[in-house]
């Protein structure tokens, strides 16, 4: 719908979800256009992302193992950036996963770079030679704070040394910055994660979340089942910026999902399913005329694509 | 300590050593292969939840006040927060009748004793069940007075 190429699952645990039912309930659900779709794994050990791989083969198109998520929780459990001391724990994974599954599994690993590049291009050099398929660089270490701006010099450096293809990953929030991006390191591909949380509609060419976005949202996620605290905040993002300060506060203050809609309904036109003009709309259509927010625009350039992945 | 870190290359039953943040280590005991065969197999049967469009479950299409056998007060957190998302997804439709004949139907099969206390610890849970299903109707008569039924 929204031009994006790859979609990623959030991080799923492999060792809760070898071993509880309930873990995987929650924890992954798909649909057929999810496609492709590769699932992300946080895993510590060879034997929980093997038998974590055996039971998801069948339903995704390819899996990524974190090595970026900088969660002190999950550090601490040897998950996510713990891994990017670990080059040759991960190699090992990699290889494991390789060797049992060949091509029927594309591999990814998502890394984040050293405070010393040269480690990084090791590490990466480790992982190719252990057979995987392609790598996404965050361009900050495990240690830098997301306020500090992303370093696409080591993202280059990255790519000029790599013989697998490699996406660029940080500070990703339009459809320019993807092409920026692209540009300015040379990479395969491009991801976004917070971008595409705050504007589902980014590859697209939208600057800023489409109403109609949030139409199509409210009817999957009720459809899908999604919980009401993950859809108001999925909502809270994606119109991050375009209600006014009172309204946003309301919509983050209600307590229930009929309480969410009652609000919707009250203060915008939210059409649904069968409804003529049903997901089409761009600006947010205010009831009453007189708190009209901001304007909106959208790019309607035909610029060439480029392969670009995103993370929901 | 050794002994129970696992070598990246063994195909082992996943016991891990970790290190707590207060500084203490714990063991993450491993699983044997006969019990991940029995997980892998009961995910096999069914498969992941699988979502598309129009996979709005049957879950409450029998639901009625003389129906008793939906007892949401006995029904494990899983099946229980289907069906509220369900009725969730009635409200969304503008199927505010058949909403709250459903919302009115499940709380009057709860049978819960005259006088039982919800605030207290234990039947919290219980609590948030009634105050849900309430509201929701609540919500569906508002809607109704106010000619909202699509």
């Amino acid at each position: 719908m929204y031009k994006a190429d790859i979609v990623y699952s959030p991080m799923i645990l492999a060792r809760e979800f070898v071993r509880h039912e309930n873990a995987r309930m929650s924890d992954f659900s798909t649909s057929e256009t999810d496609r492709p779709l590769i699932l992300q794994i946080g895993a510590n050990n060879v034997t929980d992302l093997l038998r974590m791989c055996e039971m998801v083969q069948p339903y995704v198109d390819g899996i990524g193992l974190n090595c970026g998520c900088p969660i002190k929780d999950q550090v601490r459990e040897g998950i996510g950036a713990a891994l990017m001391s670990k080059k040759d724990l991960v190699a090992d994974m990699i290889s494991a996963v390789k060797k049992k599954f060949g091509d029927k599994l594309t591999m990814e690993i998502k890394i984040r770079v050293h405070p010393d590049v040269n480690e990084t291009l090791e590490f990466v050099k480790c992982a190719e030679d252990a057979g995987v398929d392609f790598i996404t660089v965050h361009g900050r270490t495990k240690d830098t704070r997301s306020s500090v701006a992303c370093d696409f010099e080591k993202i280059k450096l990255v790519k000029q040394h790599a013989r697998v293809p490699i996406v660029a990953n940080g500070d990703c929030r339009s459809l320019e910055d993807a092409y920026r991006i692209a540009k300015l390191t040379g990479c395969d591909g491009v991801m976004a994660v917070r971008g595409v949380l705050y504007n589902p509609g980014m590859f697209a060419g939208h600057v800023k979340t489409p109403w109609g976005a949030v139409e199509r949202f409210w009817d999957l996620s009720t459809n899908y089942g999604l919980p009401f605290r993950l859809i108001q905040h999925h909502l809270s993002c994606m119109l991050d910026g375009q209600l006014l300060k009172e309204l946003h506060i309301q919509l983050n203050e209600a307590n229930s999902l009929a309480e969410l809609l009652d609000f919707f309904d009250e203060k915008f036109i939210l059409k649904r399913q069968g409804e003529e003009g049903f997901g089409e709309a761009i600006d947010v259509p205010y009831r009453e005329s007189k708190v009209a927010g901001e304007s909106h625009c959208s790019l309607s350039t035909e610029a060439p694509s480029i392969p670009v992945a995103t993370v929901h | 300590m050794s002994k129970i870190v696992p070598t990246a290359t063994e195909y082992n039953t996943g016991q891990v050593v970790v290190r707590k943040g207060s500084g203490t280590v714990k063991v993450r005991k491993g699983q044997t292969e006969e019990e991940f065969l029995e997980q892998k197999n009961r995910f096999l049967e069914r498969g992941p939840v699988v979502s598309n469009a129009g996979s709005f479950s049957d879950l409450l299409k029998d639901i009625s006040l003389d129906d008793r056998t939906v007892r949401l007060d006995k029904l494990d957190k899983i099946p229980r927060e289907k069906i509220f998302q369900d009725l969730e997804r009635l409200y969304y439709m503008r199927e505010y009748t058949i909403c709250q004949s459903k919302a009115k139907a499940l709380g009057a099969q709860m049978d819960i004793p005259e006088g039982t206390d919800l605030k207290v610890k234990k039947n919290r849970n219980l609590g948030r069940i009634v105050e849900f299903l309430h509201d929701l109707e609540e919500r569906c008569e508002r809607r109704l007075m106010a000619g909202g039924q699509k």
